[in-house]
């Protein structure tokens, strides 16, 4: 039996015959279409469509229209930024430490004294020592013994009598970084809020206050506002 | 062969002024002020050494390392009033006052060297 190659082949594709001849159909027409004359023409008729649809929908000037050219973009945020000055003198306040981390200690008393923050006036504000880490006082002469300080964050307002227009609040969160509850209670102070009739005469006769400030401490800002900080509620 | 010289003389100069400025220290800190509000000046009680000036102490030096309740206790026996507790030198020898930490350890110890570190006009 003589086979002849094209007659099996036949034989075989003869089941695929539509496909084969689909394929065959499909190549014809792509390569046809491949040639410049009929690209040109198709691009052609896309530009035409695309012209065609009305430029308001598109995200650039109309073909007649004005073209922004280079002029800078302009962001608009979508938020006001939040800046929120606890947290700027905080991050004001690491800064100063980690510069002082940096620092060696210093040689001698006069480099100490010329490190330590001074107020307006010129003395020493002893706060801002505290709060810039110039200055880590310890609790305790022997570092082995127990600390008996003390912490209460309380704020006691100080009731004006209207004449000076803004009210003291008491930071016991400031004082308590100094002193311990004993210092203060009940030889100067009573524990119960509103005991003491506290006045600028009784404080500069040395009572109240003035059993510490102004001889070595001193509220910040120096004068009144120091201490007279916040407005006075009108009743 | 002098246009050689003169270039090397002025290299030498320059390394001279540079070596100069390298070496100069670093200028010292000015003195604090001779008084820092709370130095307290201890008023004399004892007479008969009115030559020799009383002793000065410096609230800010202490204040530096330590917290006002290490010494206003009753343990310690500071009172917040100037002129509330008698120091004399045998009371600083006995570890009271200023003897709880001036006794060599935290503190400078007392002794003929250290005497005008306290006592100055």
């Amino acid at each position: 039996m003589l086979l002849r190659p094209w007659g099996v082949a036949q034989y075989i594709l003869k089941p695929y015959r539509p496909f084969v001849l689909s394929l065959l159909l499909f190549t014809t027409v792509l390569v046809g279409c491949s040639t410049p004359p009929v690209l040109v023409r198709m691009a052609q008729g896309v530009r035409d469509v695309i012209v065609s649809i009305p430029p308001a929908l598109f995200d650039m000037p109309a073909p007649g229209g004005t073209d922004p050219g280079d002029a800078p973009v302009v962001n608009h945020p979508r938020r006001e930024r939040i800046v929120d000055p606890n947290i700027e003198e905080y991050k004001r306040l690491a800064a100063l430490a980690a510069a002082r981390a940096k620092l060696p200690p210093p040689a001698n008393w006069a480099e100490m004294y010329q490190r330590l923050p001074k107020d307006d006036d010129d003395n020493i504000d002893w706060m801002a020592a505290l709060s810039d880490k110039t200055i880590t006082p310890s609790g305790v002469v022997d570092a082995s013994a127990k600390d008996v300080g003390k912490t209460s964050d309380d704020d006691i307002e100080l009731s004006t009598s209207g004449k000076p227009n803004r009210m003291v609040v008491f930071s016991h969160a400031a004082h308590t970084q100094w002193l311990t509850c004993t210092n203060c209670h009940n030889a100067i102070f009573k524990r119960e809020a509103g005991d003491a009739t506290i006045t600028m005469e009784a404080i500069d006769d040395g009572q109240y206050c003035g059993v510490c400030h102004d001889k070595v401490a001193l509220a910040q800002p120096s004068g009144c506002k120091g201490c007279h900080k916040v407005k006075a509620k009108k009743s | 062969m002098t246009r050689h010289l003169r270039a090397l003389a002025l290299a030498g100069l320059a390394l001279v002024s540079l070596l100069v400025a390298a070496a100069e220290p670093a200028k010292p800190a000015p003195a604090p002020p001779a008084t820092v509000l709370g130095d307290v000046r201890f008023e004399r009680k004892t007479k008969g050494d009115e030559e020799f000036a009383p002793a000065v102490f410096p609230h800010w030096v202490h204040r530096v390392k330590y917290k006002c309740y290490v010494c206003h206790n009753k343990e310690m026996g500071f009172g917040f009033k100037r002129g509330s507790v008698t120091i004399t030198m045998e009371t600083i020898d006995e570890g009271k006052y200023c003897g709880v930490c001036h006794k060599g350890e935290p503190a400078f110890g007392i002794n003929f060297v250290t005497c005008n570190r306290c006592h100055r006009k």
